[in-house]
């Protein structure tokens, strides 16, 4: 299944890029996802972003699948689910 | 000529009183707006003192205010576009100690504000207040918005769970002005009673691409700050 991953705000500020297009197999999870989207981009993150050890982005990096806030890693996903990341801005 | 505001409305904005933290580059185009629409009452909290690098996009403060305490310089010109409001303003930091005496009987806080430690402060005296939080944060041409309503929906912590860490950040000036905007576009409906609200929705701003996108946002059961609510 195809799923499109969505960059916003800074997070897109490091990947380079608004997003990207990952081919998994149909019984993936969002976990899953973010593990192979950290794959492809985690050395462009920073620390606070991506825990590059374990694998694993930190609970700060906000997820949405279809635009709605998820925070079950074993949520399923599904051919065209898409998936945003984004983190809190401190500017004011 | 508007259904819902009319005098009414215009007389529930004067009877409104106001808390905004920040009196930055989202303080400037909220409190603006807020002031020339008419509400009542504008307190407004800022211990900064205004610097050239400010004036790209703190549009309340000028280059004869260099210097000057932000909640002053502040004051001045909001007492100056609307007479016929009180403006209140305090060069105070907002900390534990202070925040609740600080938002005293004001019915609703304005998040204006430029860290995050500060905002989870204003988070948590919203709920403890139960009282609305508007939500705005900017990046570069990149905003947020959102608008808290305690018990209903998600909190600023459910939101974000982690703040980012604290660093000098990039503002064109142009993205507090339209977030700005948006939470005061926000305030108005809220006191005057019309229109839908940011209710657990994000509001996300690109302004490379001019580009909105609204996410949904989930109250978090396990919230630290509102989780038992």
């Amino acid at each position: 299944m195809r799923v499109e991953v969505t960059f916003f705000n800074i997070v897109r500020y490091y990947t380079g890029t608004p997003g990207m297009e990952v081919e998994l197999s149909d019984d993936t999870t969002l976990g899953e996802l973010l593990q192979e989207v950290g794959r492809r981009v985690g050395d462009k993150l920073p620390v606070w972003m991506w825990d590059s050890q374990n694998q694993a982005f930190h609970r700060g990096i906000l997820v949405f699948v279809n635009n709605e806030q998820v925070r079950d890693l074993a949520h399923p996903l599904h051919d065209g689910s898409q998936v945003s990341l984004a983190v809190s801005l401190s500017g004011g | 000529m508007m259904d819902g505001f009319g005098e009414r409305g215009q007389e529930k904005l004067k009877q409104a009183k106001v808390f905004i933290a920040g009196a930055g580059g989202l303080g400037s185009s909220i409190s603006i707006y807020l002031a020339v629409a008419g509400v009542g009452q504008i307190r407004i909290v800022d211990r900064d003192v205004v610097e050239l690098s400010n004036l790209n996009r703190q549009i309340l403060h000028w280059d004869k205010d260099i210097a000057r305490g932000k909640a002053e310089s502040a004051g001045e010109k909001l007492q100056q576009m609307n007479s016929d409001i009180k403006i209140e303003v305090i060069a105070e930091d907002i900390t534990e100690d202070n925040i609740l005496k600080l938002v005293g009987d004001c019915q609703l806080i304005v998040d204006a504000m430029d860290n995050f430690p500060t905002r989870y402060l204003l988070n948590k005296a919203a709920l403890k207040r139960n009282i609305p939080l508007f939500h705005g944060s900017v990046y570069g041409m990149d905003g947020m918005a959102s608008t808290i309503i305690p018990g209903e929906t998600a909190c600023l912590r459910c939101m974000f769970p982690e703040p980012p860490p604290s660093a000098t950040f990039p503002v064109v000036g142009v993205t507090p002005g339209i977030i700005g905007c948006i939470q005061a576009t926000e305030v108005i409906k809220h006191i005057v009673g019309i229109g839908e609200l940011l209710r657990n929705r994000l509001l996300v701003w690109d302004g490379l691409s001019t580009k909105f996108r609204e996410l949904t946002v989930k109250k978090d059961p396990h919230c630290q700050d509102c989780g038992s609510r």
